[in-house]
């Protein structure tokens, strides 16, 4: 089962289920669903809910076969469980800066697309992602500096 | 941790600070700061940051591949599923895994494809091979086979298709550099197949180059069709989508709108968009979900034609494109769906018409006519026991039928706007001169121009269809019954003629013709029709259409006179508004399908059920854009009837007047609806105590019935009401006569097995009050017998029947037996009634039936049976006559003052006799029972 097909039928679900005011309203949304979606996911594959491939099938008296060696790298599933988690930290601080990160990062908007949902010029949000950009890049790297100086 | 105010300084400062240019930041952030080191220190980390390449956080995150490897553990080459075994793995979709598969026992040579679908589509087996047996019947050359299908043991389904060993439509045309005309050519026979499933009722909903093959030896093959809706397992019906490529999805499978050819019409102009560009027109094929939606919600398609000129590679050169067949793929692609083309007819159409230079529709901005509808004649009753008015309303004679639309429909829609704007211009010189213009009758005209449809049109059999059937619905309208029957009469006959009896127009003149025997009572006659007409529907495969939901709907009113066919009954007509929410919830029998389960359930005593439905038929009916008012009116005043059942008075007093109010301004107040609606009501009014206002709206309802109506059913049935209320009233006198009337229209012409039972209840309790005993017992038997050979036990207007049956005999008793019987047919009422006694008052009744009959002997078993019926009555839910409260009052106060309990007895008296002034019609029973009991009492009334 493809990922991208899970997410975009999860994803047109939850879009189907609304009804949206203005495309304001739509698009503040979506994005939210999709940082729903995308953490859920990972989290989900972080927790090996999904075990290592796709569901086994038992047909007749033939055992599952695997047709290719599972190889999961989870690295960057765990990159979002973390960035999420540091995006709700910074929501706590300036819940603008976090929405932006929403907007462009998870649902992957342009700056005008995201000038639109949150109701803000093009120059804000340019400004204002540069700014949320590096506090969480500072907030990532921290952790990993402690990491690299305490070798487990 | 830093707070929101420490952010907003902090954010001031970087703002500050960016603006600068970055060889001055570190100044800045000391500068800023000034001695607070905290902040210098917070700055510094901030800026450092700024700028780089940072693999994570540039790029969107659903772009991040969070599981590398994801392989399906699927099946392994030997396994078998159902009769097949598996080969290899040809692919993993978004929807399962596809082998390929050969016979098991090594029958056939062939080789198939499985797909194994995901678990949950196991999970509604039913739906799952309903939906199979739908795909199953597309057999084109372009569509790839269905041929089986099951769910294996461990409950995935499959499906077994035909191989179709080639590539991508894209891919091919790429790799063997196809020129327009030929890209055009497999486009067309893409067209084909799709155009082919709609007529079948199919929509594809998942149009995409990947479910387009195009074999070694150019045939396209198309695949997945209507599967995307078997994927989408969402529970309720009517907001499945399943769009699982949203780089292809129509809006409105984005927002949740309908689903309708139009969608697919949307998809292949999207591909056809590609097919000629090279490319898909929302930019690169990576952007994020989020981004795509948007776009294709609120952004536009590019023009082709500039399109591939911003594109290096572009496989057509722009100057092919631009001009037509940008406004065709524009046309195709609209947002709204009414703005594309109706159908991929009318697409292929264009695209043939550029290919041979000819003009085409889609650079015109015209909406094109849709082929109207074939109005129904409604022969609505509105059968009425005292409470519950119950309409029956028609199916819709004439169908939309959708696979049918012809392929010149706007050379159609020309000649039909011709057609009517010549009836009415009079040109014809078989109109009669001598008259003066405006002296000719609507009729008139379109009677001469009706006899040139046959000749003027000879070569256009279509258009003759469509022509017939609106002159047929003006007719309609003229309420000229006879020229109506005529004209589709003759339109079936032409159908058949030239297309065979699977014509839907012909198998809609069956249906017509089933109705048309059911409204005369021949159920016999009607029954045959049906049968014939359902053996047409599935020959034709017209299994899951409209079509078949207007046979459901007159199979349950053709079982009108089988009895015990209640739930074969309600089958039929849930299985209708199942057809139609799928079908065509757009058309106008819909409503009338939902409202008929209404009825079923009000027969059935569920009266909540019943609120529901008419409550979502209102809302249907609302919803249809021509919806039919007089429908609706009797669906409101259906609703009014419910809700009296439920004890909601003022609601159903608000319906009341809402139906009346549509009634009238659809036909006027000469209208026999209309006076059955006030009349029902005016009942309820009265039974409710308002004795005033009831005889106000009846003696309006009359004074607007003309002197020389001729009866029908309608004003009838508006006059037993009243009449109804005169006996209440103590004017049996004028009562009489209204029924004994109504009892000939109603067996000449009986709209419902209950009419007459019903009504000669009325009749008996008419000829009691006038003293003509004998005609009473008869009427009164009559209709128990009626009532207990046709509707099952414990049913309300059984009971109510058993009830009035042993009151008769207890007021009038011939034989020393019949207290007796009357003692043991209440016995049973009781027995009978204990489940339904809160809609009926027929058990309280029979308690003071039976105090009555204890009086005299044991008054104190009276009086017992007197605070039985008391406290029977106050369960009783429904909206009823009040009156019977004060019979409880009346009977108690005898039984007391047979136990000597004077005191009590005259205050109970007194109070019956208050109640009576208040409600009691001067010279009625009720009245004159209170003031013979008071007097012997000697209470004075109070006031």
């Amino acid at each position: 089962m493809q990922t991208t097909a899970l997410v975009h039928e999860a994803y047109l679900k939850l879009l189907n289920a609304a009804r949206f005011n203005d495309r304001e309203h739509f698009l503040r949304a979506a994005a939210l669903a999709m940082r729903h979606i995308l953490i859920n996911h990972a989290r989900d594959r972080v927790a090996d809910k999904r075990g290592g491939g796709a569901h086994h099938v038992d047909i007749d008296e033939v055992s599952e076969i695997g047709i290719g060696e599972p190889e999961i790298d989870l690295g960057e599933a765990h990159a979002l469980v973390e960035i999420n988690e540091a995006l709700g930290r910074l929501g706590a601080i300036s819940p603008r800066l976090a929405q932006i990160v929403e907007c462009r990062f998870f649902a992957g908007y342009t700056d005008e697309q995201t000038a639109q949902a949150l109701g803000l010029t093009d120059r804000t949000v340019r400004r204002d992602w540069v700014k949320a950009r590096a506090w969480l890049r500072r907030e990532l790297s921290v952790g990993q500096d402690v990491l690299d100086a305490n070798p487990s | 941790m830093t707070s929101p105010r420490e952010w907003q300084r902090i954010d001031a400062a970087l703002d500050e600070i960016l603006g600068l240019p970055p060889a001055e930041w570190s100044d800045a952030c000391r500068r800023l700061a000034g001695d607070d080191s905290a902040l210098r220190l917070e700055l510094e980390s901030l800026v450092a940051q700024v700028g780089g390449d940072d693999p994570l956080l540039d790029f969107p995150a659903a772009a991040l591949p969070t599981d590398r490897v994801y392989p399906p553990v699927g099946l392994a080459p030997g396994v078998r599923i159902g009769a097949y075994r598996v080969m290899d793995l040809l692919g993993v979709g978004g929807m399962g895994e596809v082998y390929r598969a050969e016979r098991a026992d090594g029958q056939f040579e062939h080789q198939v494809a499985i797909k194994l679908m995901r678990r949950e589509v196991g999970d509604r087996p039913q739906r799952f091979h309903a939906e199979r047996q739908i795909l199953a019947r597309l057999e084109h050359p372009n569509i790839a086979g269905l041929h089986d299908g099951g769910i294996a043991e461990d409950g995935r389904p499959f499906m077994v298709m035909d191989l179709v060993v080639g590539q991508f439509i894209t891919r091919w045309c790429e790799e063997h550099r196809s020129t327009l005309e030929q890209r055009l050519t497999l486009f067309l026979a893409v067209c084909d197949a799709v155009a082919y499933a709609h007529r079948k009722l199919v929509i594809h909903r998942d149009l995409k180059p990947s479910n387009v093959f195009v074999t070694e030896d150019g045939q396209p093959k198309l695949l997945d069709f209507g599967v995307a809706r078997l994927l989408d397992q969402t529970p309720n019906d009517e907001t499945r989508h399943g769009a699982l490529t949203p780089g292809y999805a129509a809006p409105e499978q984005l927002t949740g709108g309908q689903i309708t050819t139009a969608t697919d019409v949307y998809a292949l102009g999207i591909l056809l968009f590609e097919l000629l560009t090279g490319a898909r027109p929302w930019g690169d094929d990576d952007l994020p979900l989020g981004a795509l939606v948007d776009r294709i919600l609120d952004g536009n398609v590019p023009t082709a034609s500039k399109f591939a000129a911003s594109r290096p590679r572009s496989p057509i050169p722009a100057k092919q494109l631009a001009g037509d067949l940008d406004a065709i793929i524009a046309k195709a692609v609209r947002k709204e769906p009414d703005s594309r083309y109706a159908s991929v007819t009318l697409l292929q159409a264009d695209l043939n018409r550029m290919l041979r230079s000819e003009p085409i529709s889609a650079r015109d901005g015209a909406r094109l006519y849709v082929a109207g509808r074939f109005v129904k004649r409604h022969r609505w009753g509105v059968a009425a026991t005292s409470v519950i008015a119950a309409a029956v309303l028609t199916a819709a004679v004439g169908i939309a039928w959708q696979g049918h639309v012809a392929t010149q429909q706007a050379a159609r829609a020309l000649a039909v706007k011709n057609f009517l704007v010549a009836v009415f211009r009079a040109s014809d010189p078989r109109i009669a001169r001598d008259k003066p213009r405006g002296q000719i009758t609507a009729k008139e005209l379109l009677d001469g121009s009706v006899a040139r449809i046959d000749h003027d049109f000879a070569n256009q059999p279509e258009l003759q269809l469509e022509l017939l059937g609106i002159a047929a619905e003006i007719y309609g309208y003229l309420l000229d019954d006879e020229r109506y029957d005529a004209l589709m009469k003759q339109r079936v006959a032409l159908a058949r003629r030239l297309y065979g009896d699977h014509h839907p127009v012909v198998i809609e003149g069956v249906i017509t013709d089933a109705w048309a025997n059911i409204y005369s009572q021949n159920f016999a006659e009607a029954k045959r029709e049906l049968e014939e007409a359902d053996a047409l529907l599935r020959e034709s495969h017209l299994d899951q259409s409209a079509l078949r939901a207007e046979w459901w709907l007159a199979r349950d009113r053709a079982l009108e006179s089988t009895p015990n066919s209640d739930a074969l009954r309600r089958l039929a007509v849930d299985r209708a508004i199942v057809l139609f929410a799928e079908y065509d919830p757009l058309n106008k029998s819909y409503p009338a399908a939902l409202a008929n389960a209404a009825l079923r359930r009000v027969r059935e005593v569920q009266y909540e059920e019943a609120a529901r439905l008419n409550a979502r038929a209102i809302d249907v009916a609302k919803n249809i854009p021509d919806h039919d008012d007089m429908d609706l009116a009797l669906i409101y005043a259906n609703q009014g009837s419910v809700l009296s059942s439920l004890g909601k008075f003022d609601e159903a007093e608000k319906l009341d007047d809402i139906a009346a109010d549509l009634v009238r301004r659809t036909s006027g107040e000469h209208y026999g609806t209309y006076w059955r609606v006030l009349g029902l009501h005016a009942a309820m009014l009265y039974q409710h105590g308002d004795r005033v206002r009831a005889l106000k709206m009846f003696t309006d309802m009359l004074a607007t019935i003309p002197a020389d109506w001729k009866a029908t059913t309608d004003d009838t049935r508006a006059r037993e009401t009243y009449a109804e209320y005169l006996t209440q009233e103590g004017r049996a006198v004028e009562a009489v006569p209204l029924l004994e009337a109504a009892l000939k229209v109603m067996t000449e012409r009986p709209l419902h097995d209950y009419d007459l039972r019903y009504l000669q209840m009325l009749l008996a309790d008419a000829y009691e009050q006038i003293g003509r005993l004998d005609a009473a017992r008869s009427s009164l038997l009559w209709a128990l017998e009626d009532y207990e050979a046709h509707e099952p036990r414990g049913r309300p207007s059984v009971l109510e029947a058993q009830e009035r049956w042993a009151r008769f005999l207890i007021d009038h008793p011939r034989d020393p037996t019949d207290l007796d019987v009357a003692a043991k047919v209440l016995g049973q009422v009781l027995e009978d009634g204990q489940s339904l006694s809160r809609y009926t008052v027929a058990l309280a009744r029979a308690h003071i039936d039976l105090a009555r009959l204890a009086l005299g002997s044991r008054p104190d078993a009276a009086l017992l049976e007197a605070d039985a019926a008391a406290s029977a009555l106050r369960g009783v839910r429904s909206v009823h006559d009040l009156r019977i409260d004060d019979d409880v009052v009346l009977v108690r106060a005898e039984a007391l003052a047979q136990l000597q309990r004077l005191p009590e007895a005259r205050a109970c008296a007194t109070s019956a006799l208050t109640a009576a002034l208040q409600h009691d019609g001067p010279r009625s029973v009720g009245m004159r029972r209170a003031q013979a009991l008071v007097a012997r009492l000697g209470a004075r009334p109070s006031t």
